[in-house]
């Protein structure tokens, strides 16, 4: 579905992402993990076409899309949860999850997508006339995810979706994943810090430090890694 | 009956402030949606104002040569003025001012201000002085048969007199009508949500597949195309020349600040308040000082209220 092959970014003279090559197969959940600044979002970023690359190749499903603007990359399925959130604070919850269907295929889907949204989170249907700044950061994060699925994407990315929250609104969060992945087959590239719930929640996972992917493998393999689990799972 | 004189000439006043104030205040809602929207200060917007008063002045001389009827084919031209200078600030964005601003100064270490100013201010000078060379340094105005027309209404068996300019009156009710449908276009309409999400968070709006460049393109037409229809309205009874814009400029930013940067109903607001300050400061001060009054209430405002009026203060990441 996705396919990295030699992804380089730099920022200025800084090379933020190396060599990176990564595969988001149909219907998996693949995690990335690594500690701050191992450029975890930077590879999202480069996804999305926000920051521009150096060398290397993205496909998506076969098609090259790095030299896609990035506003059209939504439009392919892509649907990007960006880190801290960033919803449109003002706004009302529904606007924003209207703003999800801009990619839509079918406009006239979008009462549905809105729908689908709102039995997934139900506090977001309960709060719909709200703006989405006054709302608590896990359901910042709830709509956030609403918004990003609202256009029916090929492919989630959640970017640190753990960040700032509660344990327990964690656990709600990578349940509602977990669930759209399990029930409708979407496939998911999460990044994260947590690197132990990440890893129990995925099919597969790359390991991301200092720019470069030092370690892949199964969810299994990764687990049984007695130096990761040192490094990162702090067990 | 010295009484009813001074009520006579406040009721006066306070008329002519509010129909002003609201020309004023659609000038300023023309601005203030750029920047609300952009983060980018526009100094070339009364330029634009200019033109489009000369615009105005060319289309009633082509379609209405007479005075009858030329006032309300001043209003119709103001529309066809707007429609074009929707087009003129799409093709100036495009062309200019997304150079430096949206997507390509993002990574820039000021954002890009200094290149937004540098550039719209060198327009400014560039329409100014073209304006001049084009139609010349003599003041105009729209001729029209309401210039000339005024209601009279009579209060206290005739000892208040107020009369009420009709050029003026449907003017005002015009800008107010341009700025309603902007906000009912901002509030209800998608593109609206859009242009909203996109001042909002512009980085977010590109991952929901919102096209930023375009809808900073489409902000920029409808803000020069609000500010040309305010200008076509005053036009039909203020005399202007190429240097009319400077002088409508400085009373732009004034309402855009005091209003609130960021919201349009906050920028008519202020330029209503601004068209009141002024006239009413014409009761004790001079006239020539009346923009001297409207900037001590334009800094006592700033002092108690630094976000403007009617804005929440700046929260951009």
């Amino acid at each position: 579905m996705l396919a990295l092959e030699g992804v380089e970014v730099r920022y200025g003279g800084l090379i933020a992402l190396r060599d990176v090559s990564l595969q988001v197969n149909q219907g998996e959940v693949v995690a990335v993990i690594g500690p701050n600044g191992a450029g975890k979002t930077t590879l999202f970023k480069a996804v999305s076409g926000v920051v521009p690359l150096v060398a290397g190749s993205i496909r998506l499903e076969g098609e090259p899309i790095e030299r896609l603007s990035p506003a059209l990359r939504p439009h392919r399925g892509i649907a990007h949860v960006p880190e801290g959130r960033q919803v449109f604070g003002d706004l009302t919850v529904e606007e924003n999850l209207q703003l999800g269907t801009v990619a839509l295929r079918d406009p006239r889907e979008a009462g549905r997508a809105l729908q689908r949204c709102y039995d997934l989170f139900p506090v977001l249907w309960e709060r719909r006339q709200q703006l989405a700044g006054s709302l608590s950061g896990g359901q910042q994060q709830m709509l956030a995810i609403g918004r990003g699925i609202a256009s029916h994407p090929r492919l989630l990315m959640l970017d640190e979706p753990s960040m700032g929250l509660a344990p327990t609104i964690v656990d709600t969060i990578f349940e509602s994943v977990q669930r759209l992945n399990r029930d409708e087959g979407l496939t998911v590239l999460i990044v994260e810090q947590r690197a132990i719930e990440a890893i129990e929640i995925c099919d597969r996972g790359y390991v991301l430090s200092t720019g470069e992917v030092v370690m892949r493998g199964t969810r299994a393999e990764l687990l049984a890694d007695k130096n990761l689990r040192e490094a990162y799972l702090g067990a | 009956m010295a009484f009813a004189g001074h009520i006579e000439a406040l009721l006066q006043i306070l008329t002519a402030g509010l129909l002003l104030g609201c020309l004023y205040g659609l000038m300023c809602a023309g601005l203030g949606l750029i920047f609300g929207i952009m983060r980018v200060i526009n100094f070339a917007q009364g330029e634009f104002m200019m033109l489009a008063m000369y615009a105005g002045l060319t289309g009633v001389a082509v379609l209405a040569p007479g005075r009858s009827w030329a006032f309300a084919t001043a209003m119709l031209v103001a529309c066809a003025v707007a429609a074009l200078f929707y087009g003129l600030g799409a093709l100036t964005h495009w062309a200019l001012v997304s150079r430096v601003s949206g997507a390509r100064a993002v990574g820039t270490a000021d954002a890009g201000h200094t290149g937004q100013l540098i550039l719209t201010l060198g327009l400014s000078l560039v329409l100014q002085n073209g304006g001049l060379m084009l139609f010349g340094s003599s003041p105009v105005s729209i001729p029209n048969d309401a210039a000339v027309r005024s209601w009279t209404m009579e209060f206290a068996e005739g000892d208040v007199m107020l009369f009420v300019n009709q050029a003026r009156a449907f003017s005002a009710l015009m800008a107010v009508a341009a700025v309603l449908l902007t906000i009912l276009l901002m509030a209800r309409t998608g593109i609206g949500r859009q242009l909203r999400a996109v001042a909002n968070n512009p980085i977010a709006a590109l991952y929901m597949g919102v096209n930023v460049d375009r809808a900073f393109r489409t902000a920029f037409g409808i803000g020069l195309a609000l500010t040309a229809v305010a200008g076509v309205c005053v036009a039909t009874f203020y005399p202007f020349q190429a240097y009319t814009g400077f002088d409508f400029v400085i009373i732009m930013y004034a309402g855009v600040v005091l209003g609130g940067m960021g919201s349009v109903g906050g920028a008519f607001l202020g330029g209503l308040l601004i068209g009141l300050v002024q006239q009413l400061s014409t009761l004790v001060l001079p006239p020539q000082l009346q923009n001297t009054a409207v900037f001590i209430v334009f800094l006592a405002v700033l002092l108690i209220r630094p976000q403007g009026l009617f804005g929440r203060g700046v929260e951009r990441a």
